[in-house]
């Protein structure tokens, strides 16, 4: 009885450490014990000999060095892109900028695979703009770039048009005092929002290297592809699976280096919501030039999305909805709401840990970043590998096995958002609240989560919108009877119904699309 | 509902079938059983694309604790795989005894049902009736450089049709087969859905895929014309569906499930929408459509397939550049 | 109920340079210690240190007779000390009202709704702020907030209060009142304070002793006018010119 006052003493003492802790076993658990699992795969049989004949097969390093060229291809594209357009969506006299930014940015919330799909309605043979040039370049490496880097490049723009905002205005009007809005624009500003660009940098990095769907759609030959063939194919290897993982958590290293060198100590201190009031910068003679840039940029990655609506309804594939949609549109909802919701109360601790430098924040960060880059087949099987057994069958037979799967791989999303509006709030909130007698809980409660409400709504925005749009983790784990969305359009892809399969992708874009409105007219509500 | 979506998988009156075969013409039979056996049937459904892993290794990796009580493969020779590991609780079905021998196993570890042929689609915009290929070995003709495609060997029906070639031809002539298929710029396509999508678009003129491809296209209107390959040779490769039941917990619902697959009004069905052969004699070809009997076929020992595809792996993979 | 506070031999490393260099002070109860240097000498960081948020290299902190941190170890948590701080950009919490800001405390104190509400309205009419309590941070003048920070520390009868620099960004008029405002509130609670800033007069108007940091040290203890018996130390002018 004394011994467990004595615990329960020390727990209340020691919140903040016990709540991170476990925090950190619950994303070791999902993230960290599936890859150690499989990890132990590789001391089976002959898979460690196996395993190392792929790792020193010449040809597994050609493939490697040819998908780190396509990654880097897509984010080199991406950021060209996306800087500029990003400048002149959040800072430049360009009309129209907010609707501009929304349709811009909007297809990085679809599945990728459903715009390629759409790039195939458009300039495949039969499409809408169908050419031999045109279906040629499509099923090409600069095609599956192109088709990657427009889906992608929103996550650019979005940053650094956000990260511009949050730029103390006194610094760029102390710039333009003696320069042009050129100048200033890129002496001053694309310098100052180089965390954003880098964090950018990272996730379309990240998401580029380990996309499986376009590159195999595309047939374009890419790393994590020959990763896949170990578990996809007939000889089950989940050993070798995960030896030929390991050089993609070395990129995964290399790049958590890469954005911290990049970002420096701000590595977090990226986004706000501040409003302000500096005037636009003028463009002068370039600004219909820059419209028309912005215009394409707003308008081209809908194009495919337009395609599919075309497909859908002169098929009279939405008459035919209901017969094939099930419950799958209801059960890619529930998933996203309960994952995004785990993700959330990871991020409000991990987050506020990463944010505040303590004691094992950023190596969980780290850990959900490696999480974010391992291939979804690979941390899949380890998953079921960690809890496909007996007694955790309310867990494995459900769609809790979803939403922890979810939580490993998009983690990182929220964590990162939380981190970032954590980072911003001055720290002194917290320290007063401590000092007023108030424990971790009590200030997270009261005082932290109220205070960065906004950021932590976009947390979980962010993290529900990434679900919805999974394809390659849930396909692997739902259980029997209950898949989502995007796993429906993809099984019922072969050989059903184009015009319902275009159907069914409406009701994706249109659920992510309602998804997001609900959550923004939250989050830019203006306080009563 | 949430509730629902939550609840235990232990439910007693539910079954858990996992299939390989579309979608899109099983789930209407699946259907079919819950309304008259009352047993809810909860789907676990594979595209044979490259994205997934597949229920097959599904099945494997959850070996542990099987959740699976049926599989309804489509094909015969994956479930080999299954019953290498251990994996299949073998049953009889009262209904396999209108099946005919080569399409079932003797011990029950699987039975055949409507069958699949591995057909070549010709796109007749880009092809010339005169020129109409005949075998499987045109799609390496030098006549179709980067115009045909199948694909891709790894993954699908095409693995278990590579593998029935090298029992056919050899190691060796399948390998140089596969070569010059690669010199002559074949497109490897990521599943069968997609060289249907090529051939009816016409970015190439043929591609090599299954029954069911070609009557969607058929149905979407696209300029296609289907050619059994082979017939004055070895033969079509035929491949069966294959209903296998599991070491899932719901062991008399998959007996009902099992017997219900094999049955005539389930072949009907797969024989009237997804244009399958039928192996029954008391079920009807669809219309324009072969019995099995009507078309030369390849001689297949399943068993010696499956060991074939897995010899064929690394070798496939080198070939394929993953 | 206020407290002594005693520091002993307190040592703080950042990144290999000496924040605090063996800094020993003694702070009876009730008294007034202004803690006076320039930017980068060190005072904030002794501030952290006796609140508990940073825990030094070498050296040890008692409260009264408690030791509440010693050598890398943070012994009772800052909110453990029952000790209260007014910051220097004041941290008001910008979602709760005054009266929510004053409460926060009080609540986790377990102290009755009805000696709570008394204690809050009591405060605030001493700070001249009655009939503003449902007003949220941002709808007050920059000397309200100052006061609401004030009351929010005292309103807790604290065993000691410390100041980080809250006047710093304030016009003379404001500061002088404020002051004189600080100066009669410790002086009727007789609460132990540590007050940080850089500006000698608000040291000296404040303050019964005044401690110099410069360089992580302290150069200097006691009354501000010693200082003029002592024009050859380079502070020590710089000081007293301020002072005029």
């Amino acid at each position: 009885m004394a011994a467990g006052l004595g615990w329960a003493l020390a727990l209340r003492r020691r919140e903040e450490p016990f709540l991170l802790l476990a925090a950190g076993v619950v994303l070791a658990a999902v993230a960290l014990v599936p890859l150690m699992f499989l990890g132990g795969e590789l001391g089976k049989g002959d898979a460690l000999r196996h395993a190392a004949h792929a790792l020193s097969a010449p040809r597994t390093w050609a493939l490697f060095v040819s998908s780190l060229g396509f990654a880097t291809a897509v984010t080199v594209l991406c950021l060209a892109i996306g800087l500029p357009l990003g400048l002149l969506l959040g800072r430049a006299d360009v009309p129209l900028r907010r609707v501009a930014l929304w349709l811009h940015a909007f297809p990085v919330f679809v599945p990728p695979f459903l715009l390629a799909l759409g790039w195939f309605h458009v300039f495949g043979r039969g499409g809408l703009a169908a050419s031999t040039l045109g279906a040629r370049l499509l099923f090409s490496w600069p095609g599956a770039v192109a088709v990657l880097a427009l889906a992608l490049t929103p996550v650019v723009t979005s940053l650094v048009a956000v990260g511009l905002q949050a730029i103390d205005p006194s610094l760029e009007e102390a710039a333009l005092l003696v320069a042009g809005p050129r100048r200033t624009a890129a002496g001053i500003l694309l310098p100052l929002v180089r965390p954003a660009t880098a964090l950018a940098a990272l996730v379309v990095f990240s998401l580029a290297f380990s996309e499986l769907g376009v590159p195999m759609f595309l047939r374009v030959p890419v790393y994590p592809g020959m990763v896949f063939s170990r578990l996809g194919g007939v000889d089950y290897a989940p050993g070798e699976a995960f030896a030929l993982a390991l050089p993609l958590f070395a990129v995964a290293v290399g790049l958590l280096l890469f954005e911290r060198r990049a970002a420096g100590r701000r590595s977090f201190a990226v986004l706000g919501l501040r409003s302000r009031e500096v005037p636009d910068l003028r463009l002068g003679h370039w600004r219909p030039v820059a419209i028309v840039f912005t215009a394409a940029a707003a308008l081209l990655p809908v194009a495919p999305l337009a395609a599919l609506v075309i497909d859908a309804a002169r098929g009279h594939g939405f008459s035919e909805l209901a017969q094939w949609i099930g419950a799958s549109a209801w059960n890619s909802l529930f998933d996203a709401l309960m994952a995004a919701t785990l993700v959330l109360a990871l991020s409000v601790v991990i987050g506020h840990a990463a944010a505040r430098g303590r004691r094992g924040g950023v190596g969980l960060d780290a850990l959900a970043v490696l999480a974010f880059v391992t291939p979804a087949s690979v941390l899949g099987v380890g998953l079921i590998a960690t809890w496909n057994r007996p007694s955790l069958q309310g867990v494995y037979g459900t769609s809790a096995i979803v939403a922890l799967a979810f939580a490993a791989r998009y983690g990182a999303v929220g964590l990162r958002t939380a981190a970032v509006s954590f980072s911003q709030g001055s720290e002194h909130y917290e320290e007063a609240a401590a000092i007023g007698g108030a424990r971790f809980l009590r200030r997270l409660g009261r005082i932290l989560v109220p205070i960065h409400a906004r950021g932590l709504l976009a947390a979980w925005l962010l993290a529900v919108v990434f679900c919805l749009r999974d394809l390659e983790t849930a396909v692997l784990l739902y259980p029997a009877g209950q898949e989502p969305l995007t796993v429906r359009i993809f099984t019922l892809e072969a050989n059903g119904p184009g015009s319902v399969v275009a159907a069914l992708s409406c009701v994706q874009v249109a659920m992510t699309a309602a998804v997001l409105a609900v959550g923004s007219a939250l989050l830019f509500r203006r306080k009563a | 509902m949430a509730s629902g979506a939550l609840a235990c998988r232990s439910r007693s009156r539910e079954v858990v079938v996992y299939l390989s075969i579309d979608q899109v013409f099983t789930e209407p039979i699946l259907r079919d059983f819950e309304r008259q056996s009352g047993v809810k049937v909860r789907a676990v459904f594979d595209t044979e694309e490259t994205k997934s892993t597949g229920v097959l290794n599904r099945i494997i990796a959850e070996a542990r604790s099987p959740q699976a009580d049926v599989f309804w493969s489509g094909d015969p020779v994956r479930p080999q795989l299954l019953v290498k590991r251990g994996l299949v609780r073998a049953y009889l079905s009262p209904e396999a005894a209108a099946i005919p021998p080569a399409f079932k196993a003797a011990d029950g570890t699987w039975t055949g049902g409507a069958a699949r042929a591995r057909l070549l689609l010709v796109n007749k915009t880009r092809v010339k009736p005169e020129e109409m290929p005949r075998s499987v070995r045109d799609l390496a003709d030098r006549r179709w450089k980067g115009q045909t495609a199948i694909a891709n060997p790894l993954f699908g029906t095409t693995t278990m049709h590579v593998a029935a070639l090298a029992d056919a031809w050899g190691d060796d002539a399948l390998k140089s087969f596969l070569t010059q298929l690669k010199a002559n710029g074949c497109r490897i396509a990521s599943s069968n859905g997609e060289v249907k999508r090529l051939v009816a678009s016409g970015e190439v003129a043929f591609g090599l895929a299954d029954t069911d491809d070609a009557a969607e296209a058929l149905h979407d209107g696209a300029p296609i014309e289907v050619v059994y390959p082979d017939q004055d040779g070895m033969g079509t490769l035929l491949m069966p569906t294959a209903v296998v039941s599991l070491a899932g917990p719901h062991t008399e619902e998959a007996r009902r499930l099992v017997d219900y697959l094999l049955s005539v009004p389930a072949e009907q069905k797969l024989v009237d929408v997804a244009a399958h052969i039928p192996l029954r004699a008391d079920v009807k070809p669809a219309a324009g459509g072969k019995r099995a009997s009507e078309i030369k076929t390849m001689q297949i020992d399943y068993a010696k397939v499956a060991g074939t595809m897995e010899r064929l792996q690394p070798w496939l993979r080198d070939w394929a550049g993953l | 109920m206020s407290t002594s506070i005693q520091l002993d031999g307190v040592t703080v490393l950042r990144q290999g340079r000496k924040v605090l260099d063996d800094v020993s002070l003694a702070i009876p109860a009730s008294e007034t210690l202004s803690l006076l240097g320039s930017s980068g000498s060190g005072k904030t960081t002794l501030l952290r240190v006796v609140a508990g948020f940073v825990a030094p290299h070498l050296g040890v902190v008692r409260l009264g007779d408690a030791l509440v941190t010693e050598r890398g170890r943070i012994v009772l948590a800052p909110e453990e000390r029952d000790v209260a701080m007014v910051f220097q950009d004041l941290a008001l919490w910008p979602h709760l009202t005054v009266h929510g800001n004053l409460a926060f405390g009080l609540d986790g104190k377990k102290v009755p709704r009805t000696e709570r509400d008394d204690r809050i309205a009591a405060i605030l009419a001493r700070v001249g702020l009655s009939g503003k309590e449902r007003r949220h941070p941002g709808e007050l003048s920059g000397g309200e907030r100052q006061r609401v920070a004030i009351a929010r520390a005292l309103v807790l009868d604290p065993r000691a209060v410390l100041f980080d620099e809250p006047l710093s960004n304030l016009d003379v008029g404001l500061k002088q009142e404020l002051l004189a405002l600080f100066r009669e509130l410790l002086g009727e609670r007789r609460a132990t304070a540590l007050y940080v800033t850089h500006d000698p007069r608000e040291a000296q108007a404040l303050g019964d002793r005044t401690a110099v940091l410069d360089e992580g040290r302290i150069v200097h203890l006691g009354r501000i006018d010693d200082l003029r018996s002592r024009p050859d130390l380079p502070f020590a002018r710089m000081i007293l010119e301020a002072l005029g």
